[in-house]
């Protein structure tokens, strides 16, 4: 039997306004980029009309060079620490706030203040609150848990997880919201029938709660890959990518090749590197959510 | 339908025919636009000139737009495709051989001969050429110094240092507390190599060839004194800007930086006892050049940016307009030590000019900065000595020169 509708002609009109909005805005910018990386598009040929085509010649510079490497395993460390700490906590806090005290709701509005603030300001107060000096330190001598400072963000060894700290305070909230949007949808008979039953809480929160809000955390877990995987301005403004290149990430490595050296070819290919990644950890989840779907 | 798709084309173009060039004429006028970055406190000198300029004759309106520093770069990439430039752009000097090289530029050489004000000094001036010709104007010139705390260096008996020696010791003697001796920047950027070079010049070494044994002792020099903790690690973030915010609030008792701070140091740390001297020596003193070019895209309004460029960077506007905003005017022919007779301060900012050598200039110069930049936090951070750290740079550099 055939499910789709037959749409009238005046209907389309009202997909045309989005669909041109996709193919233009969308669609054009990833189907250029794709193009890019395969000329050899310079500062020095930009203006001219035709550009040479080299194949996979951008690509190739590119692996042939240590900083993809260390790029790629930075950006995935950065994403995957991220991903573990703001989920973690996220599901913690929302679990708690989900215990609905008399403040909760005002509390939960408060810590998602982090989440909307703007990433450069985030990222300049982290950037002195994790300074040698800063705040951190002063407080974590003070506790006597380290006898001299730490330095975050300016000592190789570290600087990655000065950035992980910043972006986790950013995540959390975030995540927390999402989770508890889908606790609140658990229904309450469930659990007391569950109790009722025997189950102790972790049994609940293990058997019953989890594969619940399944869809909620399987949207987190995605959308904060594709936040955390795409980290731009974070890094950009607390370590322009040092000290040495320990937290150089395929966006800033694209935005350096772009537009500090001019190799737009070579930085549209780091980015479509980054872009493949994304589209892969989509493509999981559409298949994890459709399979949900066909299931119910 | 027919009557609804062509109402929606119409719309479309109707939108298009919106959205064209504003009118080229004002009041009968011209119009030639530029694009810059000034920021407070240059801001409102250079737009009360244009204001100035406008008023002056009735050929050329001026019009100037503002575009942030990190942005103006990519939106001439970009204007080089979509053909939207303005008539004049500003550029940092260190970029401008890039984008000379790509043609954006108009080579102005012809006229600059011909003009009869046109003394400048030889640095700035280098930075506007390219293969021989000319496609720009120097604007202002600034360098780099070193800011001390008179108080300071008095209570620890230290006299004001002249020399690595000196420094090196005033450094170690000023480490106390929270208070770091000396600090500079070594961010990842720019900022961070034209901070390094004048080390490497000082020492005798030659920017293009920084793997010589005086840019080993400059990195040397520079990595004993983090490590030995008279200089923060921190620099490794830090900016120039961050750096005066550590020199205002007492976290460092010197610090390299540039003239364009003084009035922000005046502003943000009123009661603080301090001057300039130049940056002490090994070999001879040393400095890099900074400051902005002016200049005129290619095929646009050439006949009318040339006009009120001459008349912006003629010696007289140029020896009025550069003090008030505490640059350097890049013309020969002005009496610096006359001009800033009056302040002690910028007067050693002239005499610390006199030593200050240009980056590059090299179509391929991001490229050199990010070697140089590389091998100081290489060394820096002790993760390879400064001879490992500055070959490995001068590969990277020859291997840049030899594709160019």
């Amino acid at each position: 039997m055939k499910m789709i509708k037959k749409i009238n002609s005046y209907e389309i009109l009202f997909v045309i306004p989005a669909l041109g909005y996709m193919l233009i805005f969308v669609g054009y910018p990833i189907i250029y980029n794709i193009v890019l990386s395969f000329q050899d598009t310079t500062l020095m040929n930009i203006g001219s009309a035709s550009k040479e085509f080299v194949g996979l010649e951008n690509y190739k510079n590119i692996f042939s060079s240590p900083l993809i490497f260390i790029t790629l395993k930075n950006t995935l460390f950065y994403t995957v620490m991220c991903l573990i700490i703001q989920f973690s906590l996220g599901f913690l806090m929302a679990l708690f706030f989900n215990l609905k005290f008399r403040i909760s709701g005002f509390l939960r509005g408060i810590i998602i203040i982090s989440w909307m603030m703007p990433t450069i300001a985030t990222a300049l107060v982290f950037k002195f609150m994790l300074s040698e000096t800063g705040i951190v330190n002063n407080y974590l001598m003070i506790l006597g848990l380290i006898k001299e400072p730490i330095l975050w963000i300016s000592n190789q060894d570290t600087a990655m997880w000065g950035l992980i700290i910043a972006n986790s305070w950013v995540g959390i909230p975030f995540n927390m919201l999402l989770l508890s949007t889908g606790l609140s949808n658990v229904p309450d008979s469930i659990i007391e029938s569950a109790k009722i039953d025997g189950a102790v809480a972790w049994q609940r929160l293990i058997f019953i709660v989890v594969p619940m809000i399944k869809p909620a955390i399987l949207s987190v877990l995605v959308l904060g890959f594709v936040y955390t995987f795409k980290v731009f301005d974070l890094v950009f403004t607390m370590t322009a990518g040092g000290p040495v290149n320990s937290t150089e990430v395929l966006s800033t490595y694209s935005y350096l090749l772009s537009f500090k050296y001019y190799y737009f070819s070579q930085g549209a290919s780091v980015a479509n590197i980054l872009a493949i990644f994304l589209i892969i950890v989509s493509f999981i989840y559409v298949r994890l959510t459709s399979k949900e779907e066909v299931g119910e | 339908m027919k009557k609804i798709i062509l109402f929606l084309v119409s719309l479309v173009f109707l939108f298009i025919s919106c959205s064209g060039n504003d009118s080229e004429v004002v009041d009968g006028k011209e119009v030639v636009t530029i694009w810059h970055y000034f920021a407070e406190p240059d801001v409102g000198a250079f737009l009360s000139y244009i204001d100035e300029y406008n008023s002056l004759q009735d050929k050329y309106f001026v019009k100037a737009q503002f575009v942030p520093r990190e942005e103006l770069l990519k939106q001439y990439a970009m204007g080089a495709v979509a053909g939207e430039l303005p008539d004049i752009g500003m550029i940092d000097n260190p970029d401008q051989a890039s984008f000379s090289k790509a043609g954006l530029f108009e080579d102005i050489t012809d006229r600059f001969n011909a003009w009869e004000d046109n003394q400048f000094l030889e640095g700035p001036l280098n930075s506007v050429k390219y293969d021989g010709r000319i496609y720009g104007l120097p604007h202002a010139v600034n360098c780099l110094a070193l800011f001390y705390d008179v108080d300071a260096l008095e209570e620890n008996n230290l006299e004001v240092p002249t020399n690595w020696a000196q420094l090196e010791n005033a450094a170690k003697v000023l480490t106390k507390g929270d208070t770091k001796g000396l600090v500079w920047s070594a961010v990842k950027n720019e900022e961070g190599t034209f901070q390094l070079l004048p080390w490497i010049i000082s020492a005798g070494g030659n920017i293009n060839k920084i793997n010589s044994p005086e840019g080993v002792r400059a990195l040397t020099f520079l990595t004993d004194l983090v490590k030995n903790g008279y200089a923060s690690k921190e620099l490794l973030i830090w900016g120039q800007a961050d750096i005066e915010k550590q020199f205002n609030a007492g976290k460092a008792a010197m610090m390299i930086n540039g003239s364009w701070m003084v009035p922000s140091v005046l502003k943000n740390a009123p009661n603080k006892n301090w001057s300039v001297t130049k940056i002490p020596m090994d070999k001879k003193y040393a400095s890099v050049l900074g400051g902005e070019n002016f200049t005129i895209i290619k095929g646009k309004n050439v006949d009318g940016a040339w006009d009120f460029l001459t008349w912006f960077i003629s010696s007289e506007i140029s020896e009025r307009y550069c003090k008030e905003i505490g640059k350097f005017s890049p013309k020969s022919n002005i009496d610096i030590e006359k001009v800033y007779g009056d302040d002690p301060i910028m007067k050693v900012f002239a005499d610390q000019l006199k030593y200050a050598v240009p980056r590059g200039p090299h179509p391929k110069w991001p490229e050199i900065s990010s070697a140089m930049i590389n091998a100081e936090h290489e060394s820096l951070t002790l993760n390879k000595t400064p001879q490992e750290a500055l070959d490995e740079a001068q590969a990277k550099i020859d291997q840049i020169n030899k594709a160019d």
